[in-house]
C-alpha cells in the first residue's frame, strides 16, 4: 500500500472496529516492481498488495524476512550436515541433494508475523501489514529421503534445524525444531524457487519448506538438520513464536504455560484489488487471495453490510494443497456513500475466518477480516 | 549495504516524493524517481536529547526504520532495552533512562509517522 493509502487508513479504520480497512487503489496505480522495506539490515521487505495478484508470486517480488545477516556460502563447497538420531551421520553436497528424487510443491509461505502492525495494542517487532506472504513452486529433495539415507532412528520425534545466519553479541541464535512427523509427511529441502536456483535473500543454497506451516519453520540458509527425541530449546522456541492456547483480551499477559508453538497457518483472506471509487449500479471487480493451514480453501465470501449477509466469491481454478487460492467478486454498489466491502474465507476443514484475530503478545497469525473502502457516487 | 543521509542520491530520493506530493498538478510530467535498492537505509532518527545514544546502541544491530515503525509504551521500551542489555548491548545504567525516554517519546503508541521505504527488488 502506498503512503497516501496509509494516511487514509487511520481515518477509515475507526469506522469499523475490528476490521482492517484499506483504500487499495491509489490515484495513480503503478505496475512498477517494488518492495516495501521495513528494515535495511537485516533485510525485511514486504510485497505491496497490488502486486500480489498472480497465482505464482515472482521471485523478485517475494517478501524477504531475515533474522540475522547470513554468511554467503559457495554452493560448490556447501554441504548439509545430518546428525543426531541417525545411524549414519552424513554431509550432503548440493549435488548429493540433487541426486535424490526431485519433488515440487506449490504452496504459500507466510511470515508468522504478517499483520503484526494491525494489532492493538501494538507489540515490538517488524511491523508487517499484509504483504509478508507469497505463493511459489518449491523444488528440492524430500526431507524423508534425506533422513532415510542417513538412517533415521525411531527415537526421533523432532527435527532440529540450523541456518547459517549468526546473531551479533549474545543474541540467541535462531535455532528451531518442528515435529518430525510433519516434515516426514511433506517437508522439502528446497534448492529452487519457481524454477530458479534459490537466491541468497530467500535462503540459498537450500531452505526448508513446510507446507501449511508458518514461515518460522522454513529455515533459510540451511546448514544442519538433526533429528532428536526432544524439541529444541532456547529463546526462539521457548519465548518467541508462541501463541495463546485460549484467546485472552487484547493486552493480556499470558503465562508461558498458556502458550504453545506457532505451527499451522490460520484461515484468512486478503483483498488485493479494489477500486477506490465506483458508481451506483455499475459493477466493479474485487480480487484477492485466501490461505490456510488446511490443504485447501472451501469458500470465500463478501459482505457490504458489516457481516449481516455474505455472498460467495468465485474461486480460481488453480490450486494445489497448501497453496493460496485466488478469488474474484463482481460487486454492484446499490447506494452512494463510502462502503466497506469485507472478505472472509472458510477452509476445507470448516474453519471460518473470524472478524477479529486472536491478540497475542508477539503479533502472530493476524487473520481478522480485511475490508476495502470504496467511495460510491450516484 | 547501507547509505547514509549524507549521500546526495539518498537526499534526492527523500526530497522528490515530498515535492511531488506537494505539487499534484506537475506530478504527471515528473518522471518516476529511481527507487533505492532493497537494503538501502535512508531515514535518520528524529532529533532528541538521547538520539546519539540510540544511534550508538540501537543502530549497531538494527536499521533505523525498525525503531521508527514501533508504537510502544514506555514500559515496553524499557523491557526491550533490558532485553538488549542482556543480549550484549553495552548500555550504561546511567544512560538507560534517557534512552528509554527518547524511544518512548519518539516511537510511542501514537506514532503514526512511519511509512515503509519503497525499494527496488
Amino acid at each position: 500500500m502506498e503512503r497516501r493509502s496509509f494516511l487514509k487508513l487511520a481515518t477509515l479504520a475507526s469506522l469499523t472496529p475490528g476490521t482492517v480497512v484499506d483504500v487499495l487503489q491509489t490515484a495513480r496505480p503503478s505496475t512498477r516492481k517494488r518492495l516495501l522495506q521495513l528494515s535495511a539490515y537485516t533485510l525485511d521487505a514486504e510485497t505491496p498488495l497490488d502486486l500480489l495478484t498472480s497465482y505464482i508470486t515472482p521471485n523478485d517480488l517475494f517478501f524477504i524476512r531475515s533474522h540475522f545477516i547470513p554468511t554467503r556460502v559457495d554452493p560448490a563447497t556447501w554441504a548439509l550436515t545430518v546428525d543426531g538420531e541417525v545411524s549414519r551421520p552424513t554431509r550432503l553436497t548440493l549435488a548429493d541433494l540433487r541426486s535424490l528424487p526431485r519433488v515440487d510443491a506449490t504452496c504459500v509461505l507466510q511470515c508468522a508475523g504478517n499483520g503484526r502492525a494491525l494489532f492493538t495494542p501494538a507489540m515490538p517487532g517488524v511491523q508487517w501489514r499484509h504483504g509478508a506472504v507469497g505463493n511459489a513452486r518449491w523444488t528440492g529433495a524430500r526431507v524423508k529421503d534425506v533422513l532415510e539415507r542417513a538412517g533415521l532412528k525411531p527415537s526421533a520425534r523432532h527435527l532440529h534445524t540450523f541456518g547459517s545466519d549468526t546473531p551479533p553479541r549474545q543474541v540467541p541464535p535462531f535455532h528451531r525444531s518442528l515435529e518430525i512427523d510433519k516434515v516426514l509427511e511433506d517437508g522439502i529441502i528446497a534448492y529452487e524457487m519457481n524454477g530458479e536456483p534459490l537466491s541468497h535473500d530467500h535462503g540459498a543454497p537450500a531452505r526448508l519448506v513446510v507446507p501449511g506451516w508458518a514461515g518460522d519453520h522454513w529455515m533459510k540458509w540451511l546448514r544442519r538438520i538433526s533429528p532428536s527425541a526432544a524439541p529444541q530449546t532456547g529463546f526462539y522456541m521457548d519465548t518467541a513464536y508462541r501463541y495463546p492456547s485460549r484467546p485472552g483480551i487484547p493486552g493480556h499477559a499470558f503465562k508461558p504455560e498458556e502458550m504453545h508453538p506457532v505451527t499451522e497457518l490460520v484461515v484468512k483472506s486478503t483483498i488485493t484489488t479494489a477500486p477506490a471509487r465506483a458508481r451506483v449500479g455499475a459493477p466493479v471487480t474485487l480480487r484477492g487471495f485466501a490461505l490456510s493451514g488446511a490443504p485447501d480453501i472451501a469458500a470465500v465470501e463478501i459482505t457490504d453490510d458489516s457481516g449481516l449477509t455474505w455472498r460467495a466469491a468465485d474461486l480460481d481454478r488453480q490450486h494445489h494443497p497448501h497453496a493460496w487460492r485466488l478469488w474474484s467478486y463482481r460487486w454492484t454498489p446499490r447506494s452512494h456513500g463510502v462502503h466497506h466491502v469485507a472478505v472472509r474465507a472458510t477452509d476445507a476443514r470448516g474453519s471460518v475466518q473470524p472478524k477479529e484475530p486472536v491478540w497475542n503478545p508477539s503479533g502472530y497469525l493476524h487473520n481478522g477480516w480485511h475490508a476495502s473502502a470504496i467511495e460510491v457516487t450516484p | 549495504m547501507t547509505a547514509t543521509i549524507s549521500n546526495p542520491v539518498a537526499c534526492a530520493l527523500i526530497a522528490l516524493p515530498l515535492f511531488v506530493g506537494g505539487c499534484r498538478q506537475v506530478a504527471a510530467v515528473v518522471p518516476e524517481p529511481s527507487l533505492p535498492r532493497a537494503g538501502t537505509e535512508i531515514p535518520l532518527l528524529p532529533p532528541g536529547d538521547a538520539r546519539a545514544l540510540a544511534q550508538t546502541h540501537c543502530l549497531a544491530c538494527h536499521s533505523s526504520e525498525l525503531l521508527q515503525q514501533q508504537r510502544l509504551t514506555e514500559a515496553q521500551w524499557r523491557s526491550e532495552v533490558d532485553k538488549m542489555q542482556q543480549w550484549g548491548a553495552d548500555i550504561r545504567d546511567d544512560d538507560k533512562a534517557a534512552l528509554v525516554r527518547y524511544l518512548s517519546s519518539r516511537f510511542g503508541p501514537d506514532n503514526d509517522r512511519f511509512s515503509p521505504i519503497i525499494a527496488s527488488p
